[in-house]
């Protein structure tokens, strides 16, 4: 299907490749497709996409550059019980606040992963409660 | 609002599965205990208010050139070992 993106303009995706979010995130409930696309000039950076909003895009990246360590085990799941795990592949991503103006001030909410699974294409936003994460974490050092 | 009185040790039922119970009572605190099924969520308030906040601030039309320097920014940058494994 054809989609408009502020960022990117029109593009065409598989229907495929579109990731329900049956919960939406949290502030944009209503919006529930979203597409990840992956463009040169913004890697390692993802665009969250979301299908119905050309206006509605995260800037999203893998947590794992940052924190080799990060992990999610099965507990932190409360609303995807139905996921097989272990047997479906998931996918993580965080989100990136980019500040207007002051890229360097960026930061990255590990706090709540994007969370995808691949074989579903269903995913959500987790909210690790209690974790040590930040939701803004800043990932350059303050010059 | 409904606002209801409870001892300690007294609870609510909300929608037939989910049952709040006051544990405890301190001077400016209360202890909460919440049995509910697994796929409700339940927050602190301002932990869903600060991720709801940041979706929104994360969300304000981020310029092309910015996320673009800002990817030059991070480039490389905590991955280097990761890069290597690929």
């Amino acid at each position: 299907m054809k989609i408009n993106t502020r960022q990117f303009g029109e593009l065409s995706i598989d229907d495929d490749k579109i990731i329900n979010m049956p919960d939406g995130i949290p502030g944009f409930r209503q919006q529930k497709r979203y597409v990840l696309l992956e463009k040169k000039e913004t890697s390692p950076f993802y665009l969250f996409q979301c299908v119905d909003d050309p206006n509605l895009a995260f800037v999203v990246m893998d947590p794992l550059r940052f924190y080799p360590e990060y992990t999610l085990s099965v507990k932190d799941f409360d609303k995807t019980i139905k996921w097989e795990f272990g047997k479906e592949e998931l996918s993580c991503f965080v989100i990136i606040t980019i500040p207007k103006g002051k890229p360097e001030d960026m930061t990255a909410n590990f706090m709540a992963p994007i969370v995808i699974n691949n074989e579903r294409k269903e995913g959500m936003q987790l909210i690790l409660q209690g974790s040590h994460y930040s939701h803004q974490q800043l990932l350059l050092e303050p010059v | 609002m409904l606002i209801l009185t409870r001892k300690v040790g007294e609870s609510i039922v909300i929608a037939n599965d989910i049952i709040v119970k006051v544990v405890e009572t301190g001077k400016n605190s209360i202890r909460i205990g919440i049995d509910a099924p697994r796929e409700i969520s339940i927050l602190r308030q301002e932990v869903f208010d600060a991720i709801q906040k940041e979706n929104i601030l994360s969300s304000r039309k981020t310029d092309n050139i910015d996320i673009a320097k800002a990817a030059k920014l991070i480039g490389n940058k905590g991955l280097e070992k990761k890069d290597n494994e690929d």
